[in-house]
């Protein structure tokens, strides 16, 4: 058989393992099929003539180096540690970068006293980030933080929003690069 | 929070409790959205964040938010002590009010 042939049959078989992988996945946690970063590592090389990249968003406690792979929708953490979601609406052209590549805490300047206060908004809530995701047009990019990660260092910035049952999280956004390395999920 | 804070949120609560209807001036413009200067009190820092700013009832994208100079009318929602700032919305005016 030739070579080129043996090669495409072994990216498309990856490919369909990686498929079913991800709809396993997506059926597990009831979130559908959705765009995904941090989410599946592969200790090989990345497959010939797919869509992959390097992404910095490793798990912590992965291997660095290895190659990620992005197929439209990955596989959740393999891992079963709960995680506390945070909810943000990209503001208009910020979305593929901050899904991409995280966040950046040049993109939340200022401080006390300012317009911009040097605050990063999130929301445990969805439903708040929708109500921005609605001006901004691009969707809501949820961050999955390891409770115990959470709880240490983001709880302390929960706050009432607008003095309802619904919980913000203004993060200083000397600590929003922080959240980076975990599991981001862009809801359309 | 801290004595300073609760200080503060005595004092704006009393001066622009929630539901109070003001009027400001818009200072300065973002895609989040506006801050206000009330008429009652310039120190106050007010915001219409973009998803409280609704005058038709309906959401409006950055490009809507109304221009410095403009005048509002807003409701207050809110008081934010880790930033000091009161949160206001501007909705469409009950014709019945």
């Amino acid at each position: 058989m030739p070579r080129r042939l043996l090669l495409l049959l072994a990216a498309l078989t990856a490919l369909a393992l990686a498929s079913l992988a991800g709809i396993a996945s997506a059926a597990s946690t009831g979130t559908g099929a959705q765009n995904r970063v941090g989410a599946l590592q592969t200790s090989g090389a990345s497959f010939v003539g797919l869509a992959s990249f390097e992404s910095p968003c490793l798990r912590p406690g992965s291997a660095a180096g290895s190659v990620q792979i992005v197929v439209g929708f990955c596989v959740a953490a393999e891992d079963a540690e709960d995680t506390v979601s945070l909810f943000k609406a990209p503001q208009p052209g910020r979305g593929a970068s901050q899904f991409e590549n995280g966040y950046s805490a040049a993109d939340f300047p200022g401080g006390p006293g300012q317009d911009s206060d040097g605050l990063a908004y999130f929301a445990r809530d969805k439903s708040i980030a929708d109500e921005f995701a609605d001006s901004y047009g691009e969707g809501v990019i949820e961050t999955k933080v390891p409770r115990s990660v959470y709880e240490s260092q983001y709880a302390q910035f929960e706050y009432p929003y607008q003095g309802g049952p619904r919980t913000e999280v203004p993060i200083p956004a000397s600590a929003v690069e922080g959240l980076n390395p975990f599991e981001r999920i862009w809801h359309p | 929070m801290t004595s300073s804070d609760a200080d503060w949120l005595d004092g704006v609560a009393e001066a622009f409790p929630v539901g109070a209807r003001v009027r400001g001036l818009v200072q300065a413009r973002h895609p989040f959205g506006v801050f206000v200067a009330l008429d009652d009190d310039p120190d106050i820092r007010a915001i219409v964040e973009i998803n409280n700013y609704r005058p038709d009832g309906e959401p409006v994208s950055p490009e809507r938010l109304p221009e410095i100079g403009v005048h509002l009318q807003a409701v207050v929602i809110d008081h934010t002590t880790f930033n000091r700032q009161v949160r206001l919305r501007v909705a469409p005016i009950d014709a019945s009010e």
